[in-house]
């Protein structure tokens, strides 16, 4: 077994470097993924790994691949099923950066004819936050691009704050581009709650108490620390709940269902 | 109803008790409405034909949906299907467990991993999970009061509201304890009167207050023992009109807040918005305004809603008939009890069971 494990390996380190500022969502998927396709169950598929059959395990392999990766693209669906009846109608709706798991469930909640506006920050330094804004107007949502500085302004109007996320640890924190924990803060300080939509692939089993705990290779896109970071970590009290796949979870749930995946 | 049922629908225990749900002059302790509804539910069981465990389930949903639960705001009702909806499922296929992350590491099992030839003791099974529920139900309140004397020592014990399980709960206490009550009157319903009344008739010393005053006398209180009507399932309280107000008042004194109910009311359902549109109801407004001064107020609106929303960080103890537990926890107790394809009972896609 120990060919195949280092090719996963180098894919996955290839892949991570690849992703650019995702790099915390692509290095937990990956993980989950090689679990997934390599884990051995007592029950019927003894015989496909005992047997010397290499063509028998290699599309053993493969169907697991192809199951693992229509439970991920149903995931976004289900998310939005859930999340979309905490939007009423006449909320304001505040976001930061672009998130597709967000705009599903601003989208569904479109589709279920709920008046509502979005504020979107704009998210320097790549100023993706326009991105979003563009794809909520071409869906005929209101959405507002707003100054990442204007937060506090903006705050005391907005009714709750949903943001995606690229990972979330071990203890339920939030791990998003950079810009979300100043606006959870904001958020707690003027009591209005914090959401987060994220997959339950993007589960990752980390446990920072600190934003310098945070992997260097997530933080920063290239080797000089002198950049930028582009993700921030934001600790577990800041959050109300998370949209997940798995259901409606609160931050202490998180620990639970890691330790279930691999216990 | 839908065309998915056979011809034999079972809907005298059903219609009576539909009938008894409507009926809203009734006052209905939470414990009575549980009892009837464990038993309802046991005879659709037993008297309903079906030939896979499936069929019940969607038999048990359909029951659900026919129920006036919104109307009635019981939300016990739904949480006791729920509970009976987990048994029959854990009959059918009792290796599947919960969703978790292990739910990318199951392949799609076959749907029938019982045969449909042991189907009487299957029936068995499920009703025998019925009795065991039934038992739980009963001994709630008892497992509950048994642990008073932990948690109360001499000291100054404030309530809000009437609930017999606190009330209950406090005489308990009282055997061994030296304790004083303090009991806001909890307008508009001015339910902390009866409360009041019954623990005094039980020999307590008691203190009746204005729930203004409340905040004035938290400092001379060293713990508040309350009541709910339904816990959320993120540890959140649905509680008497009022309750907020004095949770809010006791995180200002560092008093604790501690609720007694059973697990009969926890219920895996959020708040979806600050403005209860589904969370709360509003009733009628002759506790407040009586119908003979109701032309003084005739350019008036009155609004009195029941319900209250306390979030789970403003209570320090929950006392369940399992035990204690932080609010924190019952993400965990909430996916024990129940199945996460039951949590929404309304969802159309009732057929997609497996």
């Amino acid at each position: 077994m120990i060919p195949y494990d280092t090719k996963f390996q180098e894919l996955s380190s290839r892949l991570k470097l690849a992703s650019g500022t995702s790099r915390t969502s692509v290095a937990s998927g990956c993980d989950l993924f090689v679990r997934f396709i390599t884990l051995r169950s007592k029950s019927l598929e003894e015989d496909v790994w005992d047997s010397k059959n290499f063509d028998n395990l290699k599309n053993h392999l493969v169907e697991r691949g192809k199951h693992f990766m229509k439970r991920l693209s149903g995931s976004r669906k289900s998310i939005a099923q859930l999340a979309y009846p905490f939007i009423m109608d006449g909320v304001t709706v505040l976001t930061t950066s672009m998130s597709r798991v967000v705009m599903e469930i601003l989208a569904k909640a479109h589709e279920k004819c709920k008046k509502f506006k979005v504020l979107v920050t704009i998210s320097e330094p790549d100023k993706r936050g326009h991105r979003m804004v563009k794809e909520l107007r071409s869906r005929d949502i209101t959405a507002m691009p707003i100054l990442d500085s204007s937060i506090g302004f903006v705050m005391e109007r907005v009714d709750f704050v949903l943001v995606g996320a690229e990972g979330v640890v071990e203890n339920g924190g939030l791990i998003n581009y950079i810009g979300t924990y100043p606006v959870a803060v904001m958020a707690r300080s003027l009591n209005k709650p914090f959401y987060v939509a994220v997959e339950s692939f993007k589960f990752y089993r980390m446990y920072p108490l600190r934003q310098t705990d945070l992997p260097n290779e997530s933080k920063y896109l290239s080797e000089d620390e002198a950049e930028h970071p582009v993700v921030d970590y934001t600790p577990p009290q800041y959050i109300n709940k998370l949209f997940t796949d798995l259901g409606v979870l609160t931050p202490s749930a998180v620990s639970d269902e890691l330790m279930k995946l691999y216990i | 109803l839908s065309s998915g049922i056979n011809a034999e629908w079972p809907l005298r225990p059903g219609e009576e008790f539909n009938t008894y749900l409507k009926n809203k002059t009734l006052r209905r302790p939470s414990y009575v409405i549980v009892t009837k509804t464990v038993a309802v539910l046991r005879e659709l069981v037993v008297s309903s034909t079906w030939h896979h465990p499936t069929d019940l389930i969607r038999i048990l949903k359909l029951y659900a949906r026919y129920l006036p639960l919104k109307q009635s705001n019981e939300t016990v009702v739904s949480n006791i299907v729920r509970r009976v909806l987990k048994i029959v499922r854990e009959e059918c296929s009792p290796t599947e467990g919960n969703a978790g992350l292990s739910v990318f590491f199951k392949k799609d099992s076959p749907k029938s991993s019982v045969e449909t030839g042991d189907q009487n003791e299957l029936k068995e099974n499920i009703c025998a999970g019925i009795e065991e529920l039934e038992r739980e139900v009963e001994n709630s309140k008892n497992s509950i009061i048994k642990m008073a004397l932990e948690h109360i020592t001499d000291e100054v014990i404030l309530t809000y509201g009437y609930s017999i399980t606190v009330r209950d709960f406090l005489l308990h206490g009282h055997r061994k304890r030296n304790f004083r009550l303090v009991v806001c009157e909890s307008g508009p319903s001015l339910k902390g009167h009866q409360m009041a009344r019954e623990c005094a008739e039980g020999g307590l010393d008691t203190t009746l207050i204005a729930d203004s005053a409340a905040f004035a006398m938290i400092h001379i209180v060293n713990k508040i023992i309350i009541g709910t009507h339904t816990i959320m399932a993120d540890g959140a309280l649905r509680a008497l009109n009022g309750t907020h107000q004095l949770a809010l008042a006791a995180k200002h004194y560092a008093v604790p807040v501690i609720v007694c109910a059973a697990l009969y009311k926890l219920s895996p359902t959020h708040l979806c918005s600050y403005d209860h549109d589904a969370f709360n109801k509003v009733i009628g407004p002759e506790m407040m305004v009586p119908f003979r001064n109701a032309n003084l107020h005739s350019r008036v609106l009155v609004s009195n809603p029941e319900f209250d929303y306390v979030p789970g960080d403003l209570v320090e103890l929950y006392i369940t008939n399992i035990g204690g537990h932080a609010p924190s926890y019952f993400y965990r107790i909430v996916s024990e009890l129940y199945h996460f394809k039951d949590f929404d009972l309304d969802s159309e896609t009732s057929h997609d069971d497996t």
